[in-house]
């Protein structure tokens, strides 16, 4: 539900225009979900989901239903002026307060500034006469908050019931007593986590309008960064719990660049060439921890380990692993010993081996048409990224292939390595996730219809061929660079780690399209 | 203009009444608990505090920290399918486990959550007006200083926490020691003798700190090259075993295996145990750990087998056959094995007679027969034969459990290695995993016996007192031949002795590591690294307290 007020003023003079907003919004999300279940489904013809209670088995141990109900409000107050002076300075500038019911009493509201401004320097006389078909400098700065955590964080939660994990025998009786446990604890004092971005852009127009293309820095500071985190101390009612992390700053900075050139000759041939590339820096800042996990392993045995996460100095997503140096002369793994205490491998051997985060992305388009044909292609890619290849580090190692399983040849990369070596979590499994993609390509030919004299019932006939992934140039050995499982640790997003993902299709088009 | 301005304001407030909100978050799924009486206080506040023990006792968790980390146990890669988990079974009986092994993780979070929960049962019972609650106080201390004591001989440390919204202060070594004695001491006398084995009493305490003053040699100075055992630490286990055998509430049983039984809650050998509830809480894993995947020992669930998990290694058994050599130790010492059915001529049997054989299993194993999920069927009885790796789609390799068992690919297969079934497989469990119903022995009187032993030895080598001990245990299991009385005694036979008492019951690394045998060899074993005495605190916790440096420290070599 959305209900938004809002109150407009506006004044235009000459050279002057004026737009002024109050308003105020009110969001409701109500969110439910009920599960049930039933088993032992009779081998039939009848599909179970058309007809659930042909299952022969019902128990409470085994199929509880499940529910859920959670609402959570959001009421903003909000302002923003517009001032713009002959369309050629611009300046905006908004104060918003946001309330969420996710935060505690005291902390339920954020106030939100921002400002912003442009200059067309194109409409300037001194510039009218220029190369410059358009001329604009952009600069802005504001705050944001985020509320994305789960709902009820405020709100300590202690429930008593019968269950083998709170109830146990206190007598002879078979009427066991309901165990109170908390199952959540309060955090009455979370709050929004805030950022602050600045951008500079500039957007130009060169050659009327063949040349088009724009720059852009941004640098965007969150602080009061909120995550689930493990207590300290280990001796708590619940394992994790959500906070505003203390002193921790998440950086991002980068700079696009983008860039268009059109042609159109007489003859009618025409060429689109465009691109761009985003350079982004990264980076944590004073974070407590060692490391804030985010993404930990998947598969039999490797369920304890971190893969990566949040470490200082470093960006979001930095795999924090052992450095697998190849086996040692009985066959089994080496890691490097990083802290010198003469044993390699130990939890303060771990490094930060790179981030899942790409230091470049790139995007490159091109098209051309002449006559009846067109063509076009689309290329996309990244660099500067790890992946970890969680599939490999699970499924294929040399024990498993010697006890006569499948695996791909990496599996006796060692060929001294032991038959019983284990395959940990280590930078072993990380690899180079940089790609270059052609995404797409497509030729097409329109066929006049009088040229085949079938006019009079068709007005438009077009042939075409797409191809889709046609090939991807990679180092990594999975089956797909562009991927990422979502192996999450308690509330925080996991980036770059490979479980079982299925392959990206290649896949042709061939089309006829007749328009009547 | 002025004027429209406020009248819209005006309207835009009447707007405003419609949806404002003040934003308090409505709770529509759950709520805390309101309204309890005295005694649901009470009882539900002292519940938690048991209520992970029969996870804590489960096979993946203190079961491998504690048996597959031995002489006693060893659980290969099987076959390629089974128990694999990227080598941390076979880690932790090469004592190259790390930080991030899931089961010393399981554990972990386990056991700080208990005394967490202790925490909380303490701040809440002191105000609750039921009879009981002065009890359950002491109860919810005293297994504060019991987890404590287990993470102590785990990992090392101990947390001292009094307030729950407080944070624990770290102790390792004689502090930690210390600590956890003067708790164990503080609430004894306030503890009942009246409760059975599945709750804290007095006698459970005596025993608990039995163990405790034995080992106190090894939690004071944990990387030793030998331990010394202080004259005054023997007195006192010798103080509080004489405690347990002079208040006449505890007896050794006639049947050793009937201590195991589903039925064994009255059993009167046990002083402290889980008490496992096939309604409540009882899981069947210590039973269905070690059988073979084609064996199902009950005729009522087809569906309930084994695992084909650990073995005995062949080291553990030949000090049996090295004992008893020329003789078999299977009926020459009621402990190693119990027959409890035979096929008839026709191999057809009736469910009331087929009870699986407890013990140690060897060679070729036979029993119900299952094709296409349901079992062989002779009328109202039921076919037993030979068995087979049916499950395993391997159906011409027999369940012959074989003497050999090891990490190469011929010794990791289905039916490598002499298995173990000493708990009774719960009739109850009809997946052969839950509904388990046996108690499971934390202390036992026959244990007690060995300690004073053992404190004797170690004191003065009083031999004569150590063999009248032992020996009083061997002779008690009269319901069979009992095991011949054993003519000397030191310290190397009271561990074997302890061996073949105690098997499988999860004291076998504390024993190891007391009798300085931890850094030995054994099968598929040669680490001599002493650090490995004390297994890593998990790397997530250590990770979570690195806010607070110098908090939680990680133990040595990890």
């Amino acid at each position: 539900m959305l209900i938004e007020n809002y109150f407009t003023f506006t004044k235009n003079w000459t050279d002057h225009s004026l737009t002024a907003l109050l308003g105020h919004s009110y969001q409701k999300f109500t969110l439910q979900g009920r599960n049930w279940s039933i088993n032992k489904f009779p081998i039939s013809p009848i599909e179970p989901a058309n007809n659930p209670g042909l299952g022969q088995d019902l128990t409470l141990q085994n199929n509880r239903p499940g529910g859920y109900a959670i609402i959570n409000e959001l009421q903003s107050f909000f302002s923003r002026v517009n001032y713009a002076y002959k369309d050629r300075y611009l300046f905006t500038a908004t104060v918003r307060a946001d309330g969420s019911s996710k935060f505690g009493a005291n902390n339920k509201y954020g106030v939100f500034p921002s400002f912003s401004g442009g200059w067309r320097l194109s409409e300037e006389g001194f510039l009218k006469s220029g190369p410059f078909s358009d001329l604009k400098l952009r600069a802005g700065w504001g705050q944001t908050g985020n509320q994305e955590i789960p709902s009820k964080i405020t709100q300590a939660l202690f429930t008593s019931n019968v269950s083998a994990s709170t109830s146990y025998p206190l007598d002879a009786s078979t009427n066991y007593p309901a165990g109170t446990t908390y199952t959540r604890l309060a955090n009455p004092d979370i709050q929004w986590e805030v950022s602050t971005q600045t951008d500079l852009g500039l957007d130009f127009g060169l050659f009327r309008g063949a040349l088009t293309g724009s720059v852009d820095y941004f640098r965007k500071v969150s602080g009061k960064i909120l995550l689930e985190v493990i207590p300290s101390d280990p001796i708590q009612p619940a394992a994790t719990y959500w906070t505003n992390v203390p002193n921790m700053s998440i950086t991002n900075q980068g700079l696009e660049l983008d860039l268009n050139y059109r042609y159109t000759a007489n003859s009618g041939f025409r060429f689109d060439i465009g691109g761009n590339i985003t350079f982004i820096k990264n980076v944590v800042n004073n974070s407590p921890y060692t490391v804030i996990t985010s993404g930990s392993a998947s598969g039999p045995g490797l369920t304890s380990a971190t893969v990566n996460g949040y470490v200082n100095g470093q960006p979001i997503g930095t795999f924090f692993l052992r450095e697998y140096q190849g086996v040692d002369d009985k066959g089994v793994n080496r890691f490097s010993d990083i802290d010198g205490d003469g044993i390699g491998g130990t939890d303060k051997d771990r490094i930060a081996a790179g981030s899942a985060l790409p230091t470049r992305q790139f995007n490159l388009n091109f098209s051309t048409a002449y006559k009846g044909f067109d063509l076009t292609a689309n290329f996309n890619g990244v660099s500067g990224n790890k992946l970890y290849d969680n599939t490999a580090n699970a499924f294929f190692y040399k024990a498993r292939l010697v006890k006569g399983l499948n695996g791909p040849v990496e599996a006796v990369g060692e060929s001294n390595e032991s038959i019983n070596n284990p395959a940990p979590v280590s930078t072993r499994f990380l690899t180079d996730g940089a790609f270059f993609r052609l995404n797409n390509l497509s030729l097409g030919y329109n066929l006049s219809p009088r040229t085949i004299g079938m006019n009079r019932w068709i007005s438009n006939i077009r042939l075409s061929v797409t191809g889709q992934n046609l090939f991807v140039i990679t180092k990594y050995k999975g089956y797909d660079p562009e991927v990422n499982i979502d192996r999450t640790v308690n509330g925080i997003s996991s980036y770059g780690i490979d479980y079982l993902s299925y392959p990206k299709a290649r896949s042709f088009v061939f089309g006829l399209n007749l328009t009547f | 203009m002025k004027k429209i301005f406020l009248s819209t304001l005006a309207i835009l407030s009447l707007l405003f009444l419609d949806s404002c909100t003040n934003l308090v978050e409505q709770v529509l799924d759950e709520s805390s608990v309101t309204g309890q009486t005295d005694k649901q206080l009470a009882d539900g506040n002292i519940a938690p505090v048991y209520a992970r023990l029969v996870d804590i006792f489960n096979h993946t968790n203190y079961f491998t920290i504690q048996e597959i980390s031995t002489d006693e146990a060893i659980l290969p890669y099987r076959g390629g399918t089974d128990w694999g988990d990227n080598g941390i079974y076979t880690a932790m009986h090469q004592h190259t486990h790390t930080s991030t092994d899931p089961n010393l993780r399981s554990t972990w979070l386990l056991l700080t959550q208990e005394v967490s929960r202790a925490v909380s049962a303490m701040s809440a019972l002191p105000t609750v007006n039921d009879p009981n609650a002065k009890t359950y106080l002491a109860e919810a201390r005293g297994m504060r200083a019991y987890y404590n004591m287990v993470l102590l001989d785990l990992f090392g440390v101990v947390f001292v926490k009094e307030d729950p919204q407080g944070i624990s202060q770290v102790l390792r070594g004689e502090p930690a020691y210390e600590y956890v004695k003067n708790e164990f001491l503080a609430v004894e006398p306030n503890l009942l003798t009246t409760v059975g084995p599945g709750r804290l009493t007095k006698g459970a305490v005596w025993g608990l700190l039995a163990r405790l003053y034995l080992n106190a040699a090894v939690y004071r100075d944990r990387y030793a090259a030998s331990f010394s055992f202080k004259s005054e630490d023997m007195d006192k286990v010798v103080e509080y075993t004489d405690k347990i055998i002079a208040s006449g509430q505890y007896q050794l049983s006639n049947d050793y295996f009937s201590i195991f039984n589903s039925d064994n809650h009255d059993n009167k050998e046990l002083i402290f145990a889980v008490d496992q509830r096939a309604e409540l809480n009882g899981h069947n894993r210590l039973a269905y750990f070690s059988l073979s995947g084609d064996q199902f020992p009950l005729p009522a669930f087809p569906a309930a087998n084994g695992t084909d998990g650990p073995a005995i290694t062949p080291d553990f058994y030949r000090s049996w056959t090295s004992a008893y050599a020329p003789l078999d130790p299977a009926g020459t010492d009621p402990r190693f094995f119990k027959q409890n059915w035979t096929i008839p001529a026709d191999s057809c049997i009736s469910d009331a007679n087929f009870n699986f054989n407890r013990g140690i299993l060897r060679g070729q194993q036979y029993g119900l027969l299952r094709v296409n999920g349901a079992f062989v069927r002779c009328g109202s009885n039921y076919k037993v034969g030979k068995l087979f790796s049916v499950t395993r789609n391997r159906p011409t390799l027999a369940v012959d459990f074989s003497e050999q068992v090891d990490f190469s690919v011929a010794g990791s297969n289905y039916n490598t290695g002499y298995r173990v079934l000493k708990y009774e497989f719960s009739k109850k469990s009809q997946s052969g995993r839950n509904l388990g119903d046996a108690d499971i022995s934390i202390v036992r009187l026959a244990d007690v016996y060995l300690m004073r032993a053992e404190a004797k030895l170690r004191k003065s080598n009083d031999v004569a007192s150590a063999l009248a001990d032992v020996n009083l245990v061997r002779a008690s299991r009269k319901s069979s031949t009992p095991a011949p009385a054993l003519t000397a005694m030191n310290l190397d036979l009271l561990l074997r002795e302890r061996g073949f008492e105690l098997y499988w019951e999860m004291v076998r690394r504390t024993d190891m590591i007391r009798f300085g045998k931890y850094e030995g060899s054994w099968t598929e074993k040669t680490n001599t690294d002493k650090f490995k005495r004390v297994f890593p605190i998990p790397q997530t916790a250590i990770d979570g307290a690195s806010n607070l440096p110098g908090y939680l420290k990680q133990n040595e070599s990890y």
